[in-house]
């Protein structure tokens, strides 16, 4: 794509009629950097960028001109991770989970790791519980009072495929496909279980949880759509609704508390308003030159992880 | 397990194996000739290690998933030798990433048949029947030798799909002749592993792909085919069924399309449409039912069904129908993905991939027991369960056999390790349990008294 082209792509704004209370956003690229990038997640002056094996450290100081600063390469490749604190917490394979110190960005080191049953998907926190999504036995819930020695409380088994977990400040909320979305409460004592659940999503493949004025909201990727379910009272999961976004392919998808930024494949990013949950409207866009696989959100920027293939992947800064 | 037996034990014992000699006497087939289900024979081993019950164990060079038949003193295994440097198989059930697990093999490979004598576990012969480099992808959890052998005592019928041959062979390994089926990848190009049937004199093929799905009869003899029937359906690795029932013989098929089932002619008679992607459970019959399921964990349902003789047309569910004239029962979520099911006496088990056993009522459906994990390492499972003497075997990808008690109660009564990868469904016979894991060929019996092919 030309630079002209870039300009007129990122100034794209779609507005959708019929829903005038929304503001249309606007974003454009500010910078690039080439890296081996599936997902990303941005802290502080920091993005966190897991391609293949490895987790690359990239210094933002500079968004026009990120600048790769440290790496960490795991046996296995990464599926997902997510940073609390001075950590990243990485579902990496048939590794399982892997919690690297993060504290110094230009020397990740391995501070501790779990090997799940089957392949980690995906991780969530909710204070020093881990759940992790295995290929194999579900949702299996680890305790992290001590890095030294995590211990495992136990599997949940779902049906299905463990996809993907996220968390709000007191639940964990799993995915698994075909159909399930589950609540799990890591304060339940006993053998995990779901609290709550709903088998009506549609082939959910990643998950995000929103708390907003004493309302809590899950947003699930899959089926071609943004599926979106009020989980305020976790025992009963309600869906709201779904919006099919414009490529049908969605990939994962980052949330501010008002908006939903989605990757949405070949046709870039998506951003969505969520001021009404039940009622999501398109208020914005911005077509990379790959295909989007994943966003983060921090610091006034949108990262977005694009391309197939480690050659021609890199991730886009946007403002 | 070693045991010592009074003589009057001796002696009732040989009473009982003379009496119920003739359902295990041969194990010619996938899952034996009764899906899984062994006569009681107190010389059957219930324990055994690596060491411990061997009669013999054998190095199997190449690889290949299919199961040992056998027939007599002689066990047939199958397996590819080449591509050496071809990605590795993984336990369990996983998401392989971005080519969802399929591979393409640039080495040349030899398809090999092995002819291992049942006593002493020396390979008796061996036979190359191509050697080139393979014509289909598979994933990387399958092999180009997934296919089980059949056998009639006279001669041995191997089919690699992988390759797109059917070749007899009689019981000193000569060739006697191949027939070219065509080898054609799936719609995700996972590989071949449906096996083939006998009947009569016919041999049944269903290879179902992207280019020309089909299900065939070949003439036992000559290889000649006698009859081919195209199939709407784009891959599955389920085994054809012969249905021998009260009111006729029907070759029974299952796939993601259409469960159909066809006379000895190709006639289409049945079908039925509800199965999950990714077929892979081979129909069987008990009770004057034939039982189908499929159950791809990403999919629902993962429908069970439950059917009587005699259907013709579409007997499909309609909207929220659980049964009808011709399905007996039906449960939308208990389908499994890789192991085929088991009947044993009254009971229907279900032994999921990822390490559960369920029990229903093999007559109505009705659940006995829901999931029980069945032993905390239990993981992944994929070769199917067989039952001899009350118990059920439970045989998991890394080669732990779990046995669990039959009956209305789950109970875990024991584990056997071998300590190395498996696929393959063992044969029961003579006593003994042939159990193939990645490298090697098992005989476990119990070193008291193995007994000798009858």
């Amino acid at each position: 794509m030309s630079a002209a082209c870039c300009v007129r792509a990122a100034c794209l704004t779609l507005v959708v009629a019929g829903y005038a209370a929304a503001q249309p956003v606007t974003l454009r690229q500010i910078g690039s950097i080439k890296v081996p990038a599936d997902t990303v997640e941005i802290r502080g002056s920091h993005a966190y960028v897991a391609g293949g094996r490895t987790l690359t450290v990239l210094d933002l100081s500079d968004p026009a001109s990120p600048r790769k600063v440290g790496a960490y390469t795991f046996p296995e490749q990464i599926w997902s991770f997510r940073i609390a604190g001075s950590y990243a917490y990485v579902a990496a394979n048939f590794f399982g989970l892997g919690i690297l110190d993060i504290s110094n960005a230009a020397s990740p080191t391995l501070r501790a790791s779990f090997k799940t049953p089957g392949q980690a998907k995906g991780v969530a926190l909710v204070g020093t519980t881990a759940f992790v999504a295995d290929h194999m036995t579900g949702i299996d819930v680890i305790d992290l009072t001590s890095l030294d020695q995590p211990v495992e409380r136990g599997s949940f088994f779902v049906d299905g495929y463990a996809r993907d977990v996220a968390a709000s400040s007191r639940f964990a909320f799993a995915i698994d496909a075909p159909t399930g979305l589950y609540a799990l409460d890591p304060s339940r004592p006993g053998p995990p279980e779901a609290i709550g659940q709903l088998q009506s999503a549609a082939t959910p493949q990643a998950i995000e949880v929103m708390e907003r004025g004493g309302q809590t909201t899950v947003c699930v990727i899959g089926g071609g759509a943004v599926q979106l379910y009020d989980v305020t009272d976790p025992t009963r999961p309600v869906h709201l609704t779904s919006l099919k976004t414009p490529s049908g392919r969605p990939a994962r998808l980052a949330l501010d508390g008002m908006r939903a930024y989605v990757a949405d494949g070949r046709e870039g990013v998506q951003i969505l308003d969520l001021t009404n949950p039940s009622s999501p409207a398109i208020v914005g866009a911005f077509r990379t030159t790959a295909a989007a696989r994943d966003v983060a959100l921090g610091g006034g920027l949108v990262l977005v992880a694009i391309g197939i293939g480690e050659d021609n992947e890199e991730v886009v800064v946007l403002r | 397990m070693a045991a010592r037996c009074s003589r009057p034990a001796v002696i009732v014992a040989l009473a009982m194996m003379a009496a119920t000699v003739s359902a295990t006497d041969q194990w010619p087939q996938f899952r034996g000739p009764d899906a899984g289900n062994v006569a009681d024979d107190p010389a059957l081993p219930d324990t055994w290690s690596e060491t411990e019950n061997v009669a013999w164990k054998t190095d199997i060079p190449g690889a290949g998933w299919s199961s040992p038949v056998v027939w007599d003193d002689h066990v047939f295994v199958t397996a590819t030798i080449g591509g050496t440097s071809d990605p590795k198989p993984i336990k369990g059930l996983y998401d392989p990433g971005d080519e969802n697990g399929r591979t393409r093999s640039t080495a040349d490979h030899r398809w090999m048949v092995y002819d291992v004598d049942f006593q002493t576990g020396r390979i008796r012969w061996q036979q190359e029947l191509a050697r080139s480099i393979p014509k289909v992808q598979r994933h990387i959890k399958n092999s180009f030798a997934s296919e089980t052998p059949v056998t009639d005592g006279q001669r041995v019928y191997v089919y690699f799909g992988s390759l797109g041959i059917l070749s007899a062979l009689d019981l000193s390994g000569q060739r006697l002749w191949t027939q070219e089926l065509g080898a054609f990848d799936g719609r995700q190009a996972f590989g071949t592993a449906a096996s083939p049937v006998l009947h009569g004199d016919r041999i049944f093929v269903v290879h179902d792909n992207a280019t020309e799905s089909f299900i065939a009869a070949y003439d036992k003899k000559t290889g000649k085919e006698i009859w081919r029937v195209k199939r709407d359906e784009a891959e599955n690795w389920s085994t054809p069924f012969v249905w021998e029932n009260d009111l006729r013989t029907e070759i029974v098929t299952a796939g993601l399309r259409k469960v159909r089932s066809y006379d000895l002619d190709g006639r289409l008679l049945w079908e039925l449409s509800g199965m999950t992607v990714n077929v892979v459970p081979t129909p069987f019959a008990r009770h004057g039912l034939v039982y189908i399921n499929s159950g791809y964990p990403g999919a629902s349902p993962r429908p069970v069904y439950a059917i009587r003789p005699g259907a013709s047309g579409d007997i499909s569910l309609k909207g929220d129908q659980t049964s009808n004239e011709f399905i007996v029962w039906y449960q939308p979520l208990l389908g499994t993905y890789n192991t085929s099911s088991l009947v044993y006496g009254d009971l229907y088990y279900t032994l999921l991939d990822r390490g559960f056993l369920l029990c229903h009522d093999a007559r109505t459906g009705r659940q006995i027991y829901g999931r029980q994990r069945i032993a905390p390492e239990a993981a992944g499972f994929s070769a199917s369960p067989w039952a001899y003497n009350g118990k059920i075997f439970l045989l998991s990808e890394d080669g732990d056999t779990f046995v669990v008690a039959a009956g209305p109660e789950y109970k875990l009564l024991g584990k056997n390790t071998l300590n190395e990868m498996a696929l393959a469904t063992p044969a029961i016979v003579h006593g003994s349990v042939i159990i193939r894991t990645q490298s090697k060929l098992y005989r476990i019996a119990k070193q008291t008294g193995a007994a000798s092919p009858r």
